[in-house]
This record gives structure tokens, C-alpha cells and sequence, in this order.
């Protein structure tokens, strides 16, 4: 009973969630460049104006090489593409640098958000020993993982977090190599092993459920939060531009990508997905899986649902 | 000594704006009767060109990009894109 | 205050009395004492400041990036390996005109594997942007990390530091050294103020956009104007230095019992105290011999070394470090491009002290041995010598 009370529920606000959020965040000033360069239906894109909306002015933004280093965040010349602070770390020191400002304006006595919004590549590889370091010191800061799985902005190789035989230019589809042969790194629960004070997955095509994780992350005070946002990408995975919301939300729908979050590594879904779809409805969708047969969406579907029960198995 | 100080090391002042509007190979036309103004458009556009002026959702056509995500999204179906046509 | 400290705790001292906002370190041997006094320090109160455990020294140096952008005057200290794990820190740190100071302990890179004393590191990264300054000895450690911020945030200059100590030289061997009054460094030292860049949310701007070759050569030559002006304001600091402490050190180059010297060695870092000693053995047998103490490698003084060598007849470097794709030491080779088309004595680079091994009195001595002949053959041999392999030289080094 309470159960179908639950779903109905579900259907009501999931239908309406938007509505509220619109509210909230329709006045608020955009603090990007209204022009900034990203490709037609960039998913990074959407995720970083929430993002700037619900942390407001008095925030010091990291903005490391990559997509959204590369269409301007940062400006060109003598310009910069934001309202706030906003700079360019290295690769590969992104939550080092974030870490030295905090704790100088700590020091000073005065509170600010200091906020990364980074890519796969700058987190899941040649940066993650200093997030994994900034984590572990109780660093108190905000790192925004936008995941679009792969290199784009250098034009679309795999990364850590590039998926299970999905295409990128470096993983080809020929006759001896069909995509990327290993499995993603399963980054967002890396990081809630951490500990950390909070750690949530997002999607933007659940937008109520990222700003009220972004909400959290802005509260914690002891620490680091990570939120792992899910961005797709029409040029590198291959969909038409009017997709990127449908297809993060078919990721959820999957349970390719299960909405949760973590405080101090305790883990607990906040997106039950009643009506669980096949993985094969977002593997088709998407252009970067479109040389799999029947036996790999199959293989895929059994990884799927093992990451998943495992991720329920330490779930609350 | 000031005038030493100025531009030594590499900072941006001014807002880096392109007018993405130039890039449109299609554009969102809107039924305003049809719309429900659940906002939906709004908060899913990437560029934020999306506003609300005397309660009617609008798009600014100086920066939207074309991409479809708002007549996609639409739950009421009263988003359509056309193709831009220009002088 | 008298103490006897070695080096690592005499650049803890120079740090400390410069009142750092952040400072962020990881051990490595030779250096490792260093970040312990400074954390024991913090510890115990006695330095209020943001100590920051970072995982590595890439983390290090980018800790203070985003530390010294919100305003914080900084210190860090590696060695070896570390330096190069830095090295992509390192060269923003002065691209971004970032005045930190980092000291290195110097010591040999790797391979062969090695723990041990030589300048290769600090010596490589000469091109990076950095000011460095070596030091002969603990008392001159301290100071000059206090000398390193005034140079390091003088508003001609903004660029970051290196203060280069010799590996267990000096690092692990205790000396005399007079600690300084608080009050007597706040009055030398006045508070670091950045503003041409940094991130405040009261004033947001962008640091580092993507930049345009032409914008870029701008910042280029700005920076080449920091550094010239590095040479200038750095012997102000030293005489101001000078007048409050009673200590001063002649700036970027020592010179000793150059009046009338024809033969001149020109040495870096600790080896200079050895130096001194066998100059003035030599001069008790009459020999004409002096020698300069280079202090500031980068910028190099170019200007001050024509000057002081003007007239001399022959000149002996002695590198803790080689310069590979040149084939010498490396502080020769730039000696020797720098006096080409001035008064060009005849040259010869001596190599010692690497990976640990002593520049003794009997190094020092068979080198001014071998200026001597050159000085009477007038010509050169042999241009570089390699100190530990000569089998002659090995055998019975001269100690007089």
C-alpha cells in the first residue's frame, strides 16, 4: 500500500518537479557569459549555470582544461567568461589549488564557496591523487565532476570513465577492437569511500535532485563534497543535439546511472526508479554504442545490474 | 611603479561574450496558447536563453543555439523548430 | 639569539620569522628535517600559519598557487625528485608572478639512484622563471629566506624564489647561527600586498584566461623585466639587510681577494667556505688567485661578472652539476656566454661534488694547481675536468 502510494507520488512530482526549481532560480542572475562556445546541446553546459545560480556570488570557481575551459568559462585575452571569480588550475591540480585558497580565506576569516567544475579526465585520471589527497585532508571544498565520459574537448578519447564498449576516437571499432574493453571507473563510489562529508551522483535531466545535492554540498562545513554530475555529449557520443536531456534521463531510468548520495560513505538512493527500464533503450539512443550486437547489450546489461546491486548492497 | 604593475601577469576584466545566436541552423518557434509555462524550457536550456516577460516564456535569440533540447523537453508540445532563414 | 642549527632548521628560522600565511610540504630526503622543525613549529604555536599535509610535492606547489592568489604570502621546501614532480607548478608559479619562496635542498637527480648531495636539481629548472639564490653556509641560509620574500614581493620584481642549500652540506650539519629579533624582521619584511592578480569575490576577475601568442609575449617580456630588476633590488635588499642585521653578504656575487688577482674560481653554494680557505693557502705561496661566490644564479648576473673579471687572465669553475648537451658544468658555460664579445679570459670548468661526493681542500687546491699551469702556458687543455675521475687527481689531491 505504501508502496503504490510511493509510485503515485513519484509520478505526480516527477512530472512537476520542474516547476519549482523554475521558480526558484528563474530571477537569479546567470553568472556565465551568455555566449560561451560549447557545442549545440551541451549537457556541461546546462549543468554548470544551475550550478553558478545556486552558489551565487560570493564563490571562487575552478574552470580546469577542458570543455569548458575550452569554450571561454575562463575568457580569452583580457576578458573572463564569468561574474565570479574564476580561474584556470592545471589538469591535474585542481583540488590542490582549491584547497590553498580555502584555507587562506580561512584563514582570513572569511567564508566562500570555492568550487571546481571539472571533467572526467581532470578527475577520474591525471587529477584524482590530488582530489583523492584533498579528500582525505577534510579539504572544504566543492568538486563538481561533470562526466561526459571521455576527452571531448581535445575530440572525444576514452577516459577513466568512459564506458564498457563505447566508441572513442582512441577506442575504435574495427575487426579486432569493438570500443573500450575494460569498464568505467566507478568514480562517484571511489569517492564516497572517502568518507567525506557528502558525495552525490546527479543528472541533468533531474535537475530539483542536483540543485538540492549542490544545496547540501554548500552546507558542509568539515570537509569535501563531490557531486558527480552526468553531462552527455551530442558531438563525442554521437546524438542529435535535442537528446542530452532525454538520454540522461533514460541513464537513470536504466539504472545505467542510479541517483544517490553518500554522507561520511553512508550510501542511500534518492532516486527510486519504479519502473526500471532495459539498458538497451539508452544503448540505442546513443550513437557511440550503435556497433553493439544483442550479446554485448546483454553483457552490458549484466554489468549494469551487478554495479547496481552491489551499489544497493551498501546502501542503506 | 603602478603602470609596472598593470597587466604583468595574465587576468580578464571584461566579459568574453560570442554572439552564439549567429551559429542558429534552426530556431524554437512557441505557441503561446499551447505553452503551460511549466518552465520546463527554461531551466533545460543550455545557453539560458529562455525568460519570462509578462508571463510568456520567450526566447532570446541572440545567444539560443538551435539546439532543439526546449521543443524536445516540452511537455506540451508547443515548441516546434523551424529553419532559420536569413537575409 | 645564538643556537647552533643545521641547515634545514636554520631555513625553518628564516621561514618562521617571515610570518607565512599557508605553507604546504612533502619530505624528501635531503629536505624531510626541514618540513618537521616547520610542522613542530606550527604545533606548537609558535607559527601561526595554515600548515598543509599535501600528498605530494606537485600538490605542494599548487596548494600555494591558490594560497597566494587569495593574498597569502607562502614557503615550501623539496629536493631532487620532488623538483621535478613540481616542474609543472614550478613554471606557473613564475608565469602567474606568484611570489612564493621554496627552498631546495639540493641533491643529485636520478639515475643512478641516489639520496646524496649536488645542484642538478635546482640547476635543471634554471630556465623556469625563478630567481635563485645559493648560500655558502646555516647563518646565511636563514637570512637569505628572509632576504627571498623582501625580493620576492618588491612591487619591481613579483616573481618567486629559490633559496638553493646545499644537500647535507649544509642541510644536515650543524652550525653557529644567530637567530634574529622578531621585530628587526617585521621592520625589514613589510606585509605582502598582491593585487595585480587574485581571486576575491569582492572584485571577480579571471586568472589565466586562454591567452593570444601576441598578449603572451607581453607577459614574456614583462617577466624578463621582473627578473632584470631582480638584480637591482636584490642588492638593496642586501644592504638594507646589511644595516639592520650587521650582516650583509655583497649581493648577487662575493668577491674574494679579487684586488689584484690574475687567476680567478668562481664557485656556488657551500663549496665557496672550502674555497676560501685554499685561496688564501694559494696566496700564501704567492699566487695571484681570488674567487667569486655566486649567490644569484637566476637571474644571471651577466653585467657584474664582466665587470669583475675585466683583466683577469684565467677563471676555474667549479660546478656541483653538469650541463648535459653542452658538455661542462653548466655555471661555466653561461659564465663563458656571458663574457663573449667583453674581456675573455681563458677558461676551464672543473666538475665535482656530484652525487654526494666532497669538494675537499684538495679538490679546491688542484684546481687552482691546474689555472696556475694554464695561466703560465697560456692555453687550455683541457677544458673540463672531471674532478672524481682524473686518476692523477684522485690519487694525491693537493692540499696546499
Amino acid at each position: 500500500m505504501g508502496e503504490t502510494i510511493d509510485k503515485i507520488k513519484w509520478l505526480l512530482t516527477d512530472k512537476y518537479a520542474n516547476k519549482a526549481l523554475e521558480e526558484e532560480i528563474r530571477d537569479i542572475e546567470d553568472l556565465l557569459s551568455p555566449g560561451v562556445s560549447t557545442c549545440l546541446g551541451c549537457g556541461a553546459e546546462v549543468g554548470l549555470r544551475i550550478a553558478l545560480k545556486i552558489f551565487g556570488k560570493n564563490t571562487i570557481l575552478a574552470i580546469p582544461p577542458g570543455c569548458m575551459g575550452g569554450v571561454g568559462v575562463v575568457g580569452y585575452g583580457l576578458t573572463t567568461g564569468a561574474k565570479v571569480p574564476v580561474f584556470f588550475p592545471l589538469l591535474d591540480n585542481i583540488a590542490s589549488m582549491l584547497a590553498g585558497i580555502k584555507r587562506q580565506f580561512n584563514r582570513k576569516g572569511e567564508k566562500v564557496y570555492v568550487l571546481a567544475y571539472a571533467g572526467d579526465g581532470g578527475t577520474a585520471d591525471v587529477g584524482f591523487q590530488c582530489l583523492s589527497g584533498a579528500a582525505e585532508r577534510d579539504e572544504n571544498i566543492i568538486y563538481i565532476c561533470y562526466d561526459n565520459e571521455g576527452y571531448m574537448n581535445t575530440g572525444i578519447q576514452r577516459s577513466g570513465t568512459t564506458p564498457y564498449k563505447a566508441w572513442t576516437t582512441t577506442t575504435p571499432v574495427g575487426e579486432s577492437r569493438r570500443g573500450k574493453p575494460q569498464v568505467s571507473k566507478n568514480m562517484p563510489l571511489i569517492m564516497a569511500m572517502h568518507e567525506v562529508p557528502y558525495v552525490a551522483t546527479a543528472s541533468i535531466a533531474y535537475l530539483e535532485d542536483y540543485a538540492t545535492k549542490l544545496k547540501k554540498a554548500a552546507k558542509v562545513e568539515d570537509g569535501l563534497s563531490y557531486i558527480h554530475l552526468f553531462t552527455p555529449c551530442p558531438t563525442g557520443w554521437r546524438f542529435s543535439t535535442d537528446k542530452t536531456i532525454e538520454i540522461s534521463r533514460l541513464a537513470v531510468e536504466t539504472n545505467f546511472f542510479p541517483l544517490w548520495e553518500a554522507k561520511y560513505g553512508k550510501i542511500r538512493f534518492t532516486k527510486k526508479i519504479w519502473f526500471k527500464k532495459p539498458v538497451k533503450e539508452y544503448l540505442k539512443v546513443v550513437g557511440k554504442y550503435s556497433h553493439l550486437t544483442e550479446e554485448e547489450i546483454e553483457e552490458i546489461q549484466k554489468l549494469v545490474d551487478e554495479r547496481y546491486d552491489m551499489l544497493k548492497s551498501l546502501a542503506r | 611603479m603602478e603602470e609596472y604593475l598593470d597587466w604583468i601577469a595574465p587576468i580578464g576584466k571584461d566579459l568574453y561574450v560570442i554572439r552564439t545566436g549567429e551559429w542558429r541552423y534552426q530556431k524554437p518557434e512557441r505557441d503561446h496558447e499551447k505553452c503551460k509555462k511549466c518552465g520546463t524550457c527554461l531551466i533545460f536550456c543550455p545557453t539560458g536563453s529562455i525568460y519570462v516577460e509578462d508571463e510568456r516564456y520567450e526566447t532570446d535569440y541572440e545567444y539560443c543555439k538551435g539546439c532543439g533540447i526546449c521543443a524536445r523537453e516540452c511537455r506540451a508540445d508547443a515548441i516546434i523548430m523551424v529553419e532559420e532563414v536569413r537575409e | 639569539m645564538i643556537k647552533v642549527v643545521d641547515g634545514n632548521q636554520a631555513a625553518a628560522f628564516g621561514a618562521k620569522l617571515s610570518k607565512p600565511d599557508v605553507i604546504a610540504a612533502y619530505p624528501i630526503t635531503p629536505q624531510t628535517p626541514l618540513v618537521e622543525y616547520v610542522a613542530t613549529m606550527v604545533a606548537r604555536g609558535e607559527l601561526d600559519a595554515e600548515m598543509v599535509e599535501v600528498e605530494s610535492e606537485h600538490s605542494a606547489l599548487s596548494v600555494l598557487h591558490g594560497a597566494a592568489l587569495a593574498g597569502a604570502r607562502t614557503f615550501t621546501a623539496t629536493s631532487s625528485q620532488g623538483l621535478s614532480l613540481m616542474y609543472e607548478p614550478y613554471f606557473r608559479t613564475s608565469t602567474l608572478r606568484l611570489p612564493v619562496v621554496m627552498c631546495i635542498v639540493t641533491r643529485e637527480m636520478i639515475s643512478p639512484q641516489s639520496v646524496w648531495g649536488g645542484q642538478q636539481d635546482a640547476v635543471t629548472v634554471r630556465d623556469a622563471g625563478w630567481i635563485q639564490l645559493y648560500v655558502e653556509n646555516n647563518q646565511e641560509v636563514l637570512d637569505t629566506v628572509i632576504q627571498a620574500y623582501r625580493l620576492a614581493e618588491d612591487k619591481k620584481v613579483m616573481l618567486p624564489v629559490n633559496v638553493c642549500l646545499d644537500g647535507f652540506y649544509l642541510s644536515h650539519m650543524a652550525e653557529k647561527v644567530e637567530i634574529p629579533e622578531q621585530d628587526d624582521v617585521d621592520r625589514f619584511l613589510p606585509p605582502l600586498k598582491m593585487d595585480y592578480i587574485k581571486l576575491d569575490p569582492k572584485e571577480p576577475i579571471s586568472v589565466d584566461p586562454l591567452t593570444p601568442g601576441g598578449l603572451l609575449t607581453h607577459y614574456r617580456k614583462k617577466h624578463m623585466e621582473g627578473l632584470e630588476n631582480a638584480k637591482e633590488v636584490f642588492e638593496a635588499v642586501d644592504r638594507d639587510f646589511g644595516e639592520i642585521f650587521g650582516r650583509y653578504y655583497h649581493g648577487k656575487i662575493e668577491p674574494y681577494r679579487m684586488d689584484d688577482a690574475e687567476i680567478a674560481l668562481v664557485t656556488m653554494g657551500s663549496m665557496s667556505g672550502t674555497a676560501r680557505v685554499m685561496v688564501d693557502k694559494a696566496r700564501e705561496r704567492g699566487v695571484k688567485v681570488g674567487f667569486l661566490k655566486l649567490k644569484m644564479f637566476r637571474p644571471f648576473p651577466k653585467e657584474e661578472f664582466r665587470e669583475l673579471l675585466e683583466g683577469i687572465d684565467v677563471v676555474g669553475v667549479i660546478d656541483r652539476n653538469v650541463s648535459f648537451g653542452f658538455s661542462s658544468g653548466t655555471v661555466f658555460y653561461e659564465l663563458k656566454s656571458a663574457l663573449m664579445g667583453h674581456h675573455e679570459p681563458l677558461m676551464a670548468s672543473f666538475i665535482a661534488g656530484l652525487g654526494g661526493m666532497d669538494i675537499t681542500k684538495g679538490h679546491v687546491g688542484t684546481v687552482i694547481r691546474f689555472l696556475e699551469k694554464i695561466q703560465q702556458t697560456k692555453r687550455v687543455e683541457k677544458e673540463v675536468i672531471w674532478m672524481d675521475l682524473e686518476e692523477e687527481i684522485w690519487e694525491k689531491p693537493l692540499t696546499r
